[in-house]
């Protein structure tokens, strides 16, 4: 056996527990959404159904508007990043190579901003959004995440304009470039990447975000995935698992498959060695 | 000051929020909005059909339907009232109404409704919605309860009839339980939304009332005390289902509608789930068993309208047509619901299904939960304390007192 | 070289500040505002209480209660959490076959938000129709059926190892960035001195880890402290409120029982208790080693270290 097969073997074998359990709810997902709803409470579970059915999908797509709600958390969802990052760049560029007064007090305010956490404010968030007439806008809620989301977004993009050597600016700049022409033209290429993952996590914090949504979007045209599916659940007399699991299903799967293709860069950019 | 505050808050982002703000909530003039809360999938549809053909109807007013689930109901409605963007008019728990009243937040009625629009409900579901010589309200929704029986276990347990005492019961639920295989006697419930009302129909039919003569909480009278032993035993002697204190009231109609309850206290509601999930489990309804009296618990949900509604005399107008008795009969239908208009209880819907009229016919015996400010958190602690008896935590006794404090100090506040 | 003009990083920061002094601002000064007056459930002042409602919160039985739960489910979670993250991220920092598959499988949780992965446990683990139970039973480890919820101390146990199994994607992520930083320089000079796998660990990967850890634990305390969904939607906070912790019961006080002051000033009392834990953590765990801080720096510290005990 090579070295690597070995370490490959005890590798899994260290890592098997907690991947069954991650993987468990996933397969009872599945299970359960393609189940029809006259077999979901019967007196012999099993893992299959006897005559698996699209049906819920199908249900939770046109009768439950959940097409809607896609649709609403995906431009929500590119708003909020949008907007973080457009706000996080230049403060990270700040917060990594400038040295000026402050910027430890501003490093402590954004970690300020993280300890506060929504649901204490939805009185506030709700009556300050209701005073400028923005309850009900997509739009409120896109400033209202990246408020949230904007000090972890700087914390990202900081660390990995961290490791991006000091050098290759100040050589754009002896070769007479601007400071914002150095930026522009030598800075940002080479930290794309850092940025795109930071839209990213951006991207799946917007697309999992509940307290705001349900505070600020009032509207039934307007909910987003997770505050549909929440509504799923919240019908008085019963709870329709089959249609619950097969919306979660639906909404997980573009996530997920985002996080297979980006794991690697995920990971080089997340040193946040530098959020202190 | 706060519109100062906000203000100058604002100031800084507004360009930019201007340029956001899309939406916004400029409703116009001539809008009543009215927002309810699903019983089923079907509710929001319902009303929105009937705004739909109101507006039609006539061209004053435009009649707007926003509904949402029940859960989320309580926050959305106490944060739109806190930034003065509430509905005209909103559905709510019978039991929110108290508290939102004696804050300000609704309108009385009594002056607004016609002497003929009056009588046309029930008096005892009307009534529960008045409080200190206002109407606060109308019974959008009434229910009583009953014992759901399956008959399948009932026969294969050799018991002929459904039990009529809380003995029997505990006779005829043991019987169940031993036919084994993840069978279970009787449901009790101990988790989540109207645990309390579980624990009431044991608390009325042994002779107790939830706030006592004396003017204070009846939760740790002696009545209190056998009638929560009284389900104890039934945990105790492993004729429930197990796990009582995670159990909901979903989880109990999920059992029953699986065929593993022998029988489950519940409303007319149930009906219509078996009979879209489960149609093959047999069942009837009987009357709640007793100790000493007999009792049921009415629930009433009410539909009020706001204080701040500039269009009150409208709303209850509309209101007037979602209570006529076209409307209600289609609500009755779709929701399986008691009547609360008298030209209702002679309907055949109502009268000809013995399962819907088994609970028309214990009406007469109904209790209600009292209205007063701060239920929600009373219920809240003996739901604890109920919690803590029946995992055997905790005597049902010191449960109990500890709970009847709580009520005590808040009927005090 | 153009000089950094003085006011250019204070513009740079502007839009992130003022975005987000738009959005909280108010809202903290309506909470804390709230914290001291009477106000009734519709959040409209009444009287001036000065520290009224706090001295009401502080006399409440299930308040007290409440914040040793929150102790215990922030200290569980997050202990649980950065221990079986630090040695899931070494192995994933290892070189084997199908290590991206098995990254992106522990990164999976991450993909759901909170509230559906609290539904989706709340089915799993359900008495009689979840596949918990069924799988047990199957597989012969079980017989019947055990009701999860039931208990408040399987309740309790229940949640605060979902909450561990949602917060590993996170802190596994930072640790893996933490680990590819230690360069193989590092370990390789160790192995030629001699030094076994737990000296190498104990002596490079734990102090070189040592930043990385404390913003995992910084922030995971966070975020677990402020957890609300998987403990609202699972239990609700009960038994006998027995699994309800701070954001669970201000949540409670503010839109179920319309104290909306009480919750305020919970609310407040959550963000202090936050704001000291933060500051009393960093000046326990600050750098004794400078030099420790930036992993080129520290080559020469750590094989110091690593010498003196080989003598």
């Amino acid at each position: 056996m090579s070295p690597k097969l070995k370490r490959s073997l005890i590798c899994w074998g260290l890592l098997s527990p907690i991947v069954v359990v991650i993987l468990f709810p996933y397969l009872t997902m599945l299970s359960t959404a393609l189940t029809a709803k006259s077999e979901i409470f019967v007196f012999e579970k099993s893992w299959f159904p006897k005559v698996p059915t699209l049906e819920n999908f199908a249900m939770v797509w046109t009768e439950r508007g959940f097409g809607r709600a896609l649709a609403n958390s995906l431009y929500i969802s590119i708003g909020a990043t949008l907007l973080s990052v457009i706000v996080a760049v230049p403060a990270a560029y700040a917060m990594s190579r400038l040295h000026f007064k402050g910027r430890n007090a501003y490093r402590i305010y954004l970690l300020i901003t993280q300890m506060i956490s929504p649901i204490v404010l939805i009185i506030g968030l709700f009556r300050l959004f209701a005073f400028l007439g923005m309850v009900n806008s997509m739009n409120a809620l896109i400033a209202a995440q990246s408020a949230f989301f904007m000090a972890f977004a700087i914390w990202m993009t900081a660390s990995y304009f961290d490791t991006v050597p000091k050098e290759l600016e100040e050589a754009a700049w002896l070769d007479g470039a601007g400071k914002f022409t150095a930026f522009m033209r030598v800075f940002l290429p080479l930290c794309l990447p850092g940025i795109a993952v930071t839209a990213l996590f951006t991207f799946i914090n917007s697309w999992n975000e509940y307290a705001l949504a349900l505070t600020l979007l009032r509207d039934n045209a307007s909910h987003t995935v997770p505050v549909a599916i929440a509504f799923l659940t919240g019908t008085l007399y019963e709870i329709e698992w089959n249609l619950i699991m097969a919306a979660t299903f639906m909404a997980t799967i573009p996530v997920a498959i985002i996080f297979a293709s980006i794991q690697r860069y995920l990971i080089r950019g997340l040193s946040l060695g530098g959020v202190k | 000051m706060k519109s100062r505050f906000l203000t100058a808050c604002a100031v800084g982002a507004l360009i930019a929020a201007s340029a956001l703000s899309t939406v916004g909530v400029a409703y116009a003039k001539d809008t009543i909005r009215v927002r309810l809360a699903e019983y089923s999938t079907k509710t929001g549809p319902f009303f929105k059909g009937l705004a739909e053909k109101y507006n039609a109807m006539q061209d004053g007013v435009e009649v707007k339907v926003e509904h949402l689930p029940w859960p989320e109901m309580q926050q959305q409605l106490v944060t739109d009232i806190s930034a003065g963007t509430a509905p005209d008019i909103s559905h709510m728990a019978t039991r929110w109404m108290a508290g939102f009243a004696k804050d300000g937040a609704l309108a009385p009625i009594e002056g607004l409704m016609s002497d003929s629009f009056k009588q046309s409900f029930v008096p005892t579901f009307l009534d529960l919605q008045k409080q200190d010589g206002h109407t606060w309200g109308l019974p959008i929704a009434a229910s009583a309860r009953g014992m759901f029986i399956n008959k399948e276990l009932f026969a294969k347990a050799g018991i002929s009839s459904a039990p009529k005492t809380w003995d029997e019961t505990l006779a005829a639920a043991k019987k169940i339980s031993a036919l084994g295989d993840q069978i279970y006697g009787i449901g009790v419930q101990g988790h989540d939304l109207d645990t309390e009302g579980y624990w009431f129909y044991s608390l009325w039919t042994h002779g107790g009332a939830i706030i006592g003569e004396n003017g204070k909480s009846g939760f740790a009278s002696a009545e209190a005390i056998a009638a929560t032993d009284n389900y104890i035993r039934l945990i105790k002697e492993g004729a429930t289902q197990p796990g009582v204190t995670a159990s909901s009231r979903e989880d109990l109609q999920n059992l029953f509608a699986a065929g593993k309850l022998g029988m489950v206290l519940s409303g007319p509601w149930l009906n219509k789930q078996l009979s879209e999930e489960a149609p093959n489990i047999k069942y009837e309804i009987a009357a709640i068993p007793t100790k000493t009296t007999s009792a049921t618990y009415g629930v009433t949900d009410t539909i009020s309208v706001l204080d701040t509604s500039q269009h009150k005399e409208e709303a209850i107008k509309f209101l007037e047509f979602a209570f006529n008795d076209e409307n209600r009969l289609e609500f009755g239908k779709i929701e399986g619901f008691v009547p609360v208009l008298n030209s209702m209880a002679k309907e055949k819907f109502f009268t000809d299904d013995p399962n819907m009229a088994v609970f028309l016919e214990m009406s007469p015996v109904a209790r209600f939960a009292p209205l007063v400010p701060h239920w929600e958190e009373m219920a809240d602690a003996l739901k604890a304390g109920l919690s803590q008896a029946y995992s055997g935590d905790m005597s049902s006794q010191d449960a109990l007192q500890k709970a009847a404090a709580k009520m005590d100090e808040l009927l005090a506040e | 070289m153009k000089r950094i003009g003085k006011f250019s990083p204070y513009l740079l920061i502007a839009p992130s500040f003022f975005l987000s002094v738009f959005v909280i601002g108010y809202p903290i000064f309506d909470v804390v505002r709230m914290s001291l007056f009477k106000v009734n459930r519709f959040g409209k002042l009444q009287k001036f209480n000065g520290f009224g409602n706090f001295t009401k919160a502080f006399s409440d039985d299930v308040f007290l209660q409440t914040i040793g739960q929150t102790a215990i489910w922030t200290v569980s979670v997050v202990g649980g959490t950065v221990l079986l993250s630090i040695p899931i991220a070494m192995i994933l920092n290892e070189d084997f076959y199908g290590r991206s598959v098995a990254r992106t499988i522990i990164l999976l949780p991450w993909a759901v938000s909170l509230a559906m992965t609290a539904v989706v446990w709340t089915w799993v683990v359900n008495g009689d129709f979840g596949t918990l139970n069924m799988t047990l039973n199957s597989l012969g480890l079980m017989d019947g059926n055990y009701v999860w919820l039931a208990n408040a101390d399987a309740a309790f146990t229940i949640v605060i190892l979902i909450g561990i199994l949602v917060s590993i994607p996170f802190t596994v992520t930072i640790f893996l960035g933490g680990l590819t930083s230690i360069p193989d320089t590092l370990y390789e000079a160790a192995m030629t001195d001699g030094a076994s796998g737990w000296k190498r660990f104990r002596y490079i990967t734990m102090p070189l880890l040592k930043p990385f850890t404390q913003i995992a634990v910084v922030l995971n305390v966070i975020y677990v402290f402020n957890s609300f969904p998987l403990i609202w939607i699972m239990t609700n906070g009960g038994p006998a409120n027995q699994t309800d912790i701070l954001i669970t019961y201000v949540y409670k006080q503010a839109f179920r029982f319309g104290k909306l002051d009480k919750a305020a000033a919970g609310s407040v009392v959550m963000f202090a208790m936050l704001v000291i834990f933060t500051i009393l953590y960093f000046y326990i765990t600050r750098d004794k080693h400078p030099a420790a801080k930036k992993a080129k720096d520290a080559d020469d510290a750590v094989l110091e270290d690593l010498n003196v005990s080989k003598a």
